[in-house]
């Protein structure tokens, strides 16, 4: 495919403007490699009702919840320093596991600021105590036109629901067009959107929420973005 | 009605494809190729096939090959209905 129908395709996906940021990414990542990138997140709402079977019937999959150092961790791509520091923060995980052995799933979520750690920032779920945020939904692929995400989803949404959260919110690649349409058939909304521009240490924040533009260039400087029930 | 359009008609509800959904034959892809097959929207249409078929699919049953094209889900859900009647004689 030539490179203005790779980028005719990209606008019929993702629209002009995004379809110019990924364009201009991809042009950074040849000349600079991984020092020089371009993020664009969309933040999404989802109501948390309605989400997914909270009983999982028969017994292929058995959902728990998990803390730091559960060995099967060493079974996806996830560095242990990365799940440390989730546990860290209070993340909470349910996973779900098949004959005692195989890691087939997992969902992530805070209640409560969020620290992103693809890029730096601070995300703080809102109404404080009635939202969660949720990150790294991953199920195994073959298990993927199945019942587990569905189980996944409505297991840790019946907690959240018993502890008074009602949404659950989440950034999506702005360059994701599946994961995007997807939380929107489930109900989902966009809350609001962020672009961050990483130039080695230094990243360049452009957000419709506020603080709107922040410039940081230190490991312990980073916006913190409150995400609602506003619109972008 | 025989099997293939009953399944088609299920698609064609629970993924609301509309007219798209008469397009669809035995060699039609459907995961990979219909966008409103994700994985949520299978649970739903795993419980239309279950309603309405009258038999029930379990979790270790189903994988993304089941809904590889309309034929395979087709071929599924005859050896199933085959299952559940049990062997003729």
């Amino acid at each position: 495919m030539s490179p203005l129908a790779k980028f005719r395709e990209a606008a019929r996906r993702f629209g002009h403007g995004n379809a110019w940021l990924l364009a201009a990414s991809r042009a950074l990542a040849l000349l600079f490699g991984q020092r020089v990138r371009i993020f664009k997140y969309y933040f999404m709402a989802q109501p948390i009702a309605g989400m997914g079977t909270a009983r999982p019937r028969g017994g292929t999959f058995d959902l728990r919840w998990v803390r730091d150092g559960w060995p099967l961790f060493s079974q996806v791509e996830r560095p242990s320093s990365v799940i440390a520091a989730r546990f860290a923060q209070g993340a909470r995980c349910l996973a779900a596991v098949t004959n005692e052995s195989e890691l087939a799933g997992f969902l992530w979520f805070t209640v409560g600021p969020y620290e992103e750690d693809e890029v730096r920032a601070r995300f703080c779920p809102e109404p404080v105590g009635a939202s969660a945020w949720d990150f790294d939904v991953w199920v195994l692929p073959r298990y993927r036109m199945g019942r587990l995400l569905s189980y996944l989803w409505g297991v840790a949404g019946a907690q959240l629901i018993e502890e008074g959260v009602g949404q659950t919110l989440s950034r999506i690649s702005a360059f994701n067009a599946e994961s995007l349409a997807s939380h929107r058939r489930m109900g989902g909304r966009v809350v609001g959107e962020a672009v961050f521009f990483c130039a080695g240490r230094w990243q360049l924040t452009k957000c419709s929420l506020a603080p709107k533009w922040h410039l940081s260039w230190r490991e312990d400087q980073r916006p913190e973005i409150h995400v609602g029930n506003g619109g972008p | 009605m025989d099997i293939s359009d009953h399944v088609r008609n299920i698609l064609r509800d629970v993924l609301s494809l509309g007219s798209r959904a008469d397009r669809l034959d035995g060699n039609s892809a459907l995961l990979g190729a219909l966008p409103e097959l994700d994985s949520m929207a299978v649970v739903n249409v795993i419980a239309a096939l279950e309603d309405q078929f009258g038999f029930t699919v379990e979790d270790d049953e189903i994988n993304g090959a089941t809904f590889a094209t309309l034929g395979s889900l087709v071929e599924f859900v005859s050896t199933k209905q085959t299952d559940r009647v049990g062997p003729a004689g």
